[in-house]
């Protein structure tokens, strides 16, 4: 699977990105790189449904955009580009909604409160609606592609946290025969599974 | 690469699988985005502006934060300040008295306040005496000296 988005060079102490650096690269994000940061934000998104806050993945992006552009977390932008800088923020913000909900109140979310309002917890379990939720996605998933049984055998590899030279080696599969049943995968996803209406 | 440990239940599978399609995402090449959302029917120019405008508005919300905390800060600077300033004796008379303790306490003092106010000390009127005490205050001088006065 070809990389097209590069680190830049290595560099020890490098400085912060200025928020007036941060608002300029805007500019330089390309249509594609856009689809990138959507779907990314996404995926992260979908694995927080199970909170009941409402999260998308555009509130995702929004979140690491902000805290860049306040410096609360930090582009190095000599070692990294600006996109995979926003993809590892939305990775690290995604996997610690679940902990700070911890022990939370239940609070019924007023109308006008938008999403990502992390107030809008209705149980008083939320690991337990997380696993809920996680338990009736994977199985949709695995419903949408019961008639592809190599899709399949690759969703029980990813859910086993396989990447893709493991999973290759696992099903004995070419880099190639792989690239197509992820072809699948995604194409199956959005329009089997519904997820880009 | 050797897995990690493998998952406990439905919600770490869960959580792998969309970790490792997000992973993919971020190493994608573009002409694999691009036909992805060819084929979902997504306008790729209309969803790269919308994307580009979410990053927009995030920087706007983030400057409008920096705006209302730092407004927040100058709200508690100024009622600190009167805070302080309501520990000055009122009358003119008890300020000069005041005044006149803490310059014949340190000689420093003296051209200290004529320093604040641009003046002679013994020209001095009763706003600049005031005004002085009210600096004096800001700058911690008068912690020891705001006993109660006559």
């Amino acid at each position: 699977m070809a990389k097209n988005i590069g680190a830049g060079e290595p560099g020890e102490g490098a400085p912060d990105a200025t928020p007036e650096e941060v608002e300029a690269a805007i500019k330089g994000v390309s249509d594609a790189d856009a689809l990138r940061l959507g779907r990314v934000g996404e995926f992260y998104a979908r694995n927080l449904a199970g909170l009941g806050l409402g999260i998308s993945g555009d509130d995702l992006l929004a979140e690491a955009m902000k805290r860049t552009h306040q410096g609360r977390r930090h582009w190095k932008k000599k070692k990294v580009t600006f996109v995979k800088h926003l993809c590892e923020a939305m990775r690290s913000i995604a996997s610690h909604a679940p902990d700070k909900l911890h022990g939370a109140v239940i609070v019924a979310a007023a109308e006008d409160t938008g999403p990502g309002t992390a107030v809008a917890i209705a149980t008083p379990f939320p690991d337990a609606r997380r696993l809920t939720s996680a338990k009736e996605q994977l199985a949709e998933i695995r419903a949408a592609f019961a008639d592809d049984e190599e899709v399949g055998l690759v969703i029980e590899c990813m859910a086993d946290r396989a990447k893709g030279p493991e999973i290759q080696a696992d099903l004995g599969i070419t880099e190639k025969q792989y690239e197509a049943i992820m072809l699948r995968l995604r194409r199956g996803l959005d329009r089997k599974a519904g997820w880009r209406a | 690469m050797a897995r990690v440990t493998k998952p406990k239940d439905e919600g770490e599978q869960f959580a792998a699988f969309m970790d490792t399609l997000a992973e993919a995402a971020i190493a994608a090449t573009d002409r694999e985005l691009i036909d992805d959302a060819a084929a979902a029917g997504i306008d790729i120019k209309v969803e790269g502006a919308r994307v580009r405008g979410v990053l927009g508005d995030a920087v706007l919300s983030a400057k409008k934060e920096r705006l209302k905390n730092a407004a927040a800060a100058h709200e508690r600077s100024v009622a600190a300040f009167n805070a302080r300033t309501a520990r000055i004796p009122a009358g003119a008379e008890a300020q000069r008295r005041l005044l006149d303790r803490l310059v014949n306490r340190s000689p420093a003092m003296r051209q200290t306040v004529m320093t604040l106010q641009h003046r002679e000390f013994d020209e001095l009127s009763e706003a600049d005496v005031a005004s002085a005490l009210r600096q004096l205050d800001a700058l911690g001088y008068l912690d020891d000296d705001l006993a109660s006065d006559e």
